[in-house]
């Protein structure tokens, strides 16, 4: 049965993690949601509002983690989504984060990674790779030994990684990441079942 | 070029109005959002708080209208879908947006609804079965269609699909392009279009990264 984790936490982008999160579903993959800690998470909305240099940020949707890092066993997944924002920065000085993420990039497992996501990447270990994210993380990806792409709206894939810079671009994202899964035969067991997530309370009920 | 129409409108829910638009994007469908004025939307975020008996709102994404809803041809699309949010309520009373949802009605092409948005339905349809966020059962009830109690499950009533609430995106997504297949509606080919309108509409988002980069 294929599995698949996604690694984030508080100051995620709503809309990457929500897509990512909804889309394996819909697939009909299990999905794990790690975090930290096992509690709802302050997601955030990433977009520039006129008249500013940057984004700010505004309370996007809460979602709630199936597990904490420390209950997650790595190789019972088949593959990683590493959303972006600015958890990211903070995720990738997370010892145990670290720890499962160096799984994916050890087994060549697929990983899907965009925007702030690629930072944990660099800090798990990945050199000599061809990467794209949001343009402000250009240093980190040079500084490690790998190789800044300037990608725009298409998806960078090398190997077993397929990253993409972000907003508007979640769907080029999940096509890649998809694309990534069927050539290595990570399929969902029933492409028809509907899957809710076990952690989520319900909602306005 | 199988072209798919999302109306929307400031109040349209932004995780129902992001889904479905980047998964027409993802499928390689062309997809127009046609809102009362062509102008960039403000979608909310819905949602339930602790001690709260109702849903709180707060400002989701901003996200451009491609079109007016005066200048579309609902002729042109091959299929709707209507995004949630506190939008509806409102939608339902301009009797343009009506019009063009009665064309979609009236020719039997694929309609999916979610959460609020069956209340636009219930203007143009009866005798039909829905479903959506169950405090608009009685304007279901009252315009002669079928309230259909749910949660994660979707509610196919010949060419309408309608699902429950936040955050069965995907319950609703996968049932609205089965309906799509299964009429033969198919995405266009060459990864190419498919990208470009989603290039078009936020790409200031795009160029914001870009100068704060470089600053």
């Amino acid at each position: 049965m294929a599995r698949i984790l996604i690694v984030t936490g508080d100051f995620s982008s709503s809309g990457q993690l929500q897509y990512s999160v909804y889309r394996m579903l819909e697939e009909g993959f299990v999905v794990t949601l790690a975090a930290p800690g096992r509690k709802g998470l302050y997601t955030v909305i990433d977009q520039r509002e006129e008249g500013r240099d940057y984004d700010l940020e505004k309370r996007g949707y809460t979602l709630w983690p199936e597990a904490s890092f420390n209950e997650v066993d790595p190789p019972l997944y088949d593959a990683l989504i590493l959303p972006g924002w600015r958890a990211a920065e903070a995720l990738r000085n997370v010892e145990r984060c670290i720890v499962i993420v160096r799984h994916f990039i050890e087994n060549n497992k697929p990983i899907a990674a965009i925007c702030q996501g690629p930072r944990i990447l660099v800090a798990a270990g990945v050199k000599g790779r061809r990467m794209t994210g949001l343009p402000m993380i250009k240093p980190d990806i040079v500084a490690s030994g790998n190789t800044w792409v300037d990608a725009g709206g298409e998806p960078v894939i090398d190997g077993n990684i397929a990253t993409v810079s972000g907003r508007p671009y979640y769907h080029v994202w999940m096509r890649a990441f998809l694309s990534l899964l069927k050539e290595r035969g990570i399929a969902s067991p029933k492409p028809g079942a509907i899957r809710t997530r076990a952690g989520a309370p319900a909602v306005l009920s | 070029m199988s072209r798919i129409l999302m109306i929307a409108a400031d109040g349209t829910s932004s995780g129902h109005l992001d889904y479905g638009r980047f998964r027409m994007l993802e499928e390689g469908y062309q997809v127009t959002i046609a809102a009362p004025i062509k102008k960039p939307l403000q979608t909310v975020v819905h949602e339930m708080e602790e001690g709260l008996s109702s849903y709180i709102e707060r400002p989701g994404y901003i996200i451009d209208a491609d079109a007016s809803l005066d200048e579309i041809d609902p002729a042109t699309f091959d299929a709707l879908l209507l995004p949630g949010g506190r939008a509806p309520e409102y939608l339902r009373n301009n009797a343009r947006c009506l019009e063009v949802v009665r064309h979609f009605v009236d020719a039997d092409k694929p309609i999916g609804s979610i959460c609020h948005s069956p209340l636009i339905l219930a203007a143009a349809v009866k005798g039909r079965r829905l479903t959506g966020v169950h405090i608009i059962k009685p304007d279901i009830v009252a315009s002669g269609n079928t309230w259909v109690e749910t949660r994660s499950e979707w509610v196919r009533d010949g060419n309408i699909v309608t699902t429950w609430v936040t955050p069965f995106y995907y319950v609703w997504i996968r049932e609205f392009l089965a309906m799509l297949n299964e009429r033969g509606i198919k995405p266009s080919s060459g990864d190419h279009d498919r990208r470009s309108a989603a290039e078009a509409r936020d790409k200031n988002h795009a160029a914001a990264f870009s100068i704060a980069a470089s600053k």
